[in-house]
């Protein structure tokens, strides 16, 4: 009974303004996030000192895995730097990068998915999609736990999410836009991080064994496997980033965590699970298909493997990818069931997204307006005028953040005044804000996020040689000393003289030969 | 009836599901379920709250355990069984509300959603690890509240001493667990009472409702305690400002979304301004009572809200009534499993006697097992404290009885089986019910008390022993200072 309006519906919309809407909304999200120009954060100053290394080591020519190790793709690295060249400001880097990705995004969006949903489903699937890759929170956080640290993952599960929901065919099939999409979407994930690049090749094949997707699909993988194969032969940071790898597998595993853990995670996105597993059901008992079946148990075990490796406990949207394609399935039954009428498919997918609709673009909006009235307290450090820590509501990190960049801007004044002046620079126990505020050449070595027992473990990390090799100063952080740390500090304190100390911070430095 | 039959079936599973293994385990909050099984051992020992000592929290919330410990003979069994008693009574209110107002596409799901509340041994929205009967009453009084947020509907078919005596119970129920849901409850009816097409049993209600608490003040006696006792407790615990429920509402973010969207596609209709007085009412009446509990998650007037919006969008019956079901389910269903897993942990836990009882003779079928990674060290030393202050208890010459406990909890009165003492306080938190500037005298907190214990490691024996020095040392003399315990005992200071 409830099928005409949905007819009529789509006859209003049509399928060309679906997709303008999609670019309008993935638009509107860029300009909120780079028209202030600034990066605002409310959680620790490290994660922000971490993404300046980051961005600090490419500007200053270092390419990911040749010159430090990294468990992240080079996009990770060169999309921020783009931001910064474009705008010459590192407060602006990482918002107009991810705008940068958002406007990139925008067209794969549109065609995806208006070429395969309904209005409703593709309007609220791009607002969820934008708006993950927009706001500037981890996802899960509370909105004023503001932070651009984990950029990558947020695009990554857009990235993800969207070729997923490649697997519904097309009424329309346009094969050669489907092949660009897919292409593009998983050429973005390898380059962007591993573990997605895993599941988006693992994902492509799957669509090319389908009968229905073969056109598109056959020669996307093949071009993939191609362009993949020469970025492996002609990149310089391959075998770094190959390395890197090898100890993240050897350090945390192929499952990271202990069952207890991973239940707790599982747990921890139940409402999802529940939902998803849902509609997916529905939609197998009204028909099932084999192939979709695989495709629902792939969204969420792969969507769980995705989220064990990130440093998020919410999160898992390759179940809401897993949610649209059985609510879109059952849309297009000619004759809906009485208890998955078509307004109640629409109003439950609805429910499944507005709560992180409505949470998401008030984290968005809040940043917008806490960058462009220029309120919060600018980082004291050189280059980073424009980066700025608030108080939402957020007094304890507040505080905590705010004398640890007091203490930083101390220590560099110390650094600085050292004579001569200092060289390139390994910083222990955190991120290094130094070379960044001080302009110098960065030391080769590890990206400063490797996480012990995670990303690096007791018989897998660098040795201290490899990690001192061309260190001129160590700076230790008196109160954050881990495992870790505790590998190369003997070397350290063997063969460096400490020069400098302040409260919290001990500064060693080579001898002169 | 087409509710009765799968709505008793369901809270007969959980019944059996609690009280089948005979155990209690928890996870968490130890300390609260001490309380309550002290509470159930005084009145099996013939105290009466808030006559023979001051509380707080309603009478129900002594006589549920109690009632569980005198079925089962067992303080394993208290809390188990005293659910379990809760729920059957709590089914045939469910029927009789839920039966005539609402479509059982609707009352199915949320009726099985407020058994599952009751039947839950942790606290709604905690882990899954977080195993607990400690704040039942909590539980307990959003069950009621929602339920009778449900009467703004209206019967197929009028009958007005069943709603006005299912309204009068659902307002004493929550009145005798904790006092702000009964606040709450009344607004409601009060609230009721504007409505004409409510007048009527709103008014009987009320009144039923206050013939009752007389019946019960007759027995009990406790009436004017329990007032005086929650004046104090209300005057110690710090007021909540706006802010505080503006971090509770962010906490509750998607529950706030789906009622409003579930509300405001019923009010699109029919825009009353009635409908819209009833979801305000939901939403600042939960918002305040959340605020006066000590979790963070479940403002479950809302999922109330939630279910009328929902009937009343479906009797409206345009365009996406159809819908309301499924919408609904996304709101509860998600919370109910969550809660059902959580139920059947607890009798997998208890059935399998994971863990370790609590190291007191008569706590053997109360077992506390550690299910947080990484382990919290605290509980494992504050356990460890309770099983050697039983042992030195037992030493004692001549044998201990009227014991009180200068921390939160007393476990050894219910865990030894000695006389309780009277006149001291169910529990003492400081700056919740005991504080500097509010404070029961100790020559009452400790006028029956024999001996006085004072633990090393506790929740808060530190400002209490400070506060009560000066007695204890007019009155009492220390016999005993080891084991992470100092005793003393009535009697004037030796020489």
């Amino acid at each position: 009974m409830s099928a005409v309006p949905d007819v009529t519906w789509r006859r209003r919309l049509p399928t060309v303004t679906v997709a303008q809407w999609v670019v309008c909304m993935a638009l509107a999200a860029a300009l909120l996030l780079a028209l202030p120009g600034q990066t605002v954060t409310t959680k620790s100053p490290e994660e922000v000192f971490a993404l300046f290394d980051g961005l600090h080591r490419v500007l200053s020519g270092h390419i990911p895995g040749r010159d430090f190790l990294t468990a992240q793709g080079p996009l990770a690295f060169y999309l921020p730097a783009l931001g910064y060249l474009l705008t010459g400001s590192p407060g602006a880097a990482f918002p107009l990068a991810m705008a940068l990705v958002l406007v990139a995004l925008a067209p794969v969006m549109a065609h995806i998915l208006a070429s395969r949903l309904q209005p409703v489903l593709a309007l609220l699937t791009a607002a969820l999609l934008t708006l993950v890759v927009a706001v500037p929170m981890a996802l899960g956080d509370g909105l004023t736990q503001l932070s651009f640290a984990q950029f990558h993952n947020r695009i990554g599960w857009a990235a993800i999410s969207l070729l997923l929901l490649m697997h519904l065919p097309a009424p329309a099939p346009q094969p050669l836009r489907d092949m660009a999409c897919a292409m593009a979407l998983v050429l973005l994930m390898v380059l962007l991080r591993p573990t997605y690049g895993i599941v988006a090749l693992l994902f492509l094949v799957f669509l090319a064994t389908d009968p229905a997707q073969r056109r598109g699909m056959l020669p996307a993988l093949g071009l993939v496997a191609a362009l993949l194969a020469a970025f492996a032969l002609l990149w310089p940071g391959m075998p770094g980033m190959l390395r890197a790898l090898e100890m993240a597998a050897g350090a945390g595993g192929i499952l990271r965590g202990s069952w207890g853990q991973i239940l707790d995670h599982l747990l921890a996105n139940f409402t999802d699970y529940v939902l998803a597993l849902l509609l997916a059901g529905f939609a197998l008992h009204r028909r099932p298909r084999l192939r979709d079946a695989l495709f629902y148990a792939f969204c969420a075990v792969a969507g769980f493997w995705l989220i064990n490796h990130n440093l998020q406990r919410w999160g898992i949207l390759p179940l809401y990818a897993m949610a649209v394609v059985a609510a879109e399935r059952l849309l297009r039954q000619p004759r809906p069931a009485v208890w998955a009428t078509p307004s109640g498919i629409k109003l439950f997918v609805t429910a499944m997204m507005l709560p992180t609709l409505v949470h998401c673009s008030a984290a968005l909006l809040l940043h917008a307006a806490v960058a462009a009235s220029n309120s919060a307290r600018a980082f004291p450090l050189a280059g980073m005028e424009r980066v700025r820590l608030a108080s939402l509501w957020t007094e304890g990190s507040f505080a905590a953040g705010g004398a640890l960049l007091d203490q930083t801007a101390e220590a560099t004044a110390v650094l600085a005044a050292l004579s001569p002046p200092p060289g390139r620079l390994l910083v222990l126990g955190g991120p290094d804000p130094f070379s960044a505020a001080l302009d110098l050449p960065p030391a080769r070595g590890i990206q400063p996020d490797l996480r012990w027992l995670e990303t690096m473990g007791p018989d897998h990390h660098p040795t201290p040689a490899e990690m001192l090799a061309d260190v001129d100063i160590v700076a230790e952080r008196v109160a954050g000393i881990g495992p870790a740390e505790q590998l190369y500090l003997p070397s350290v304190t063997g063969s460096f003289d400490l020069v400098a100390e302040t409260a919290q911070w001990r500064f060693y430095r080579r001898p002169a030969p | 009836m087409r509710l009765a039959l799968p709505l008793s079936a369901l809270a007969l599973l959980a019944a059996l599901l609690l009280v089948l293994p005979g155990q209690t385990v928890t996870t968490a909050y130890t300390n609260d379920l001490l309380v309550f099984l002290d509470g159930a051992h005084r009145l099996a020992s013939g105290q009466v709250p808030n006559r023979d000592f001051h509380t707080a929290l309603g009478p129900l919330v002594y006589l549920i355990p109690f009632a569980g410990l005198w079925l089962t003979g067992s303080l394993g069994g208290a809390m188990p069984m005293g659910m379990a008693l809760v729920l059957a009574a709590f089914v045939p209110l469910l029927v009789q509300v839920l039966g005539p107002r609402m479509r059982p596409v609707l009352a199915l799901p949320f009726g099985a959603f407020l058994v599952l509340l009751i039947a839950l041994p942790a606290n709604p929205g905690e882990r899954i690890t977080a195993l607990s009967f400690a704040m039942f009453y909590n539980r307990l009084g959003w069950a009621a509240l929602a339920l009778l947020l449900v009467m703004v509907l209206r019967p197929q078919q009028q009958n007005l001493w069943r709603d006005a005596i299912c309204a009068a119970l659902l307002v004493l129920l929550p009145a005798y667990v904790k006092a702000t849901y009964g606040l709450a409850a009344i607004g409601f009816v009060c609230l009721m009472l504007l409505d004409p097409r409510h007048r009527r049993w709103a008014a009987l209600a009320l009144a039923l409702a206050a013939l009752g608490a007389g019946a019960v003040e007759l027995v009990w006696r406790g009436s004017a305690g329990y007032m005086a006792d929650l004046m104090t407790t209300a005057r110690i615990s710090a007021e909540r400002g706006g802010r505080d429920l503006a971090r509770i509402a962010l906490g509750n973010l998607p529950t706030l979304v789906l009622f409003a969207l579930i509300a405001g596609l019923a009010l699109r209709r029919v825009s009353a301004l009635r409908d819209l007085a009833f979801y305000g009412f939901c939403l600042v009446s939960g918002l305040l009572l959340l605020s006066q509990s000590a979790q963070g998650w479940g403002i479950l007037t809302l999922h109330a809200g939630a279910a009328v919006a929902a009937e009343k969008a479906m009797a409206d019956g345009r365009a996406p009534a159809a819908g309301m079901p499924l919408l609904l389910a996304a709101l509860l269903l998600p919370i109910g499993l969550h809660n059902a897993a959580t139920l059947g942990l607890h009798s997998t836990l208890a059935v399998a006697r994971a863990g370790e009882p609590i190291g007191l003779p008569h706590l053997q079928e109360v077992r506390f097992l550690q299910l947080r990674d990484p382990r919290n060290p605290f509980v494992d030393r504050y356990l460890a404290g309770l099983a050697r202050g039983g042992e030195v208890l037992a030493r004692l010459q001549p044998a201990a009885e009227r014991v009180v406990v200068l921390d939160f909890a007393n476990p050894f009165s219910a865990g030894l089986g000695l006389v309780p003492a009277r006149g001291d306080w169910s529990w003492l938190h400081w700056n919740r019910n005991v504080s500097e500037g509010y404070h029961l005298p100790g020559e009452m907190l400790l006028a029956d008390a024999d001996l006085v214990l004072v633990p090393e490691i506790g929740i808060n024996p530190g400002p209490l022993l400070a506060l009560y020095r000066p007695v204890l040392d007019r009155e009492f003399r220390q016999v005993l200072a080891e084991d992470g315990w100092t005793i003393f005992r009535r009697g004037e200071a030796a020489p």
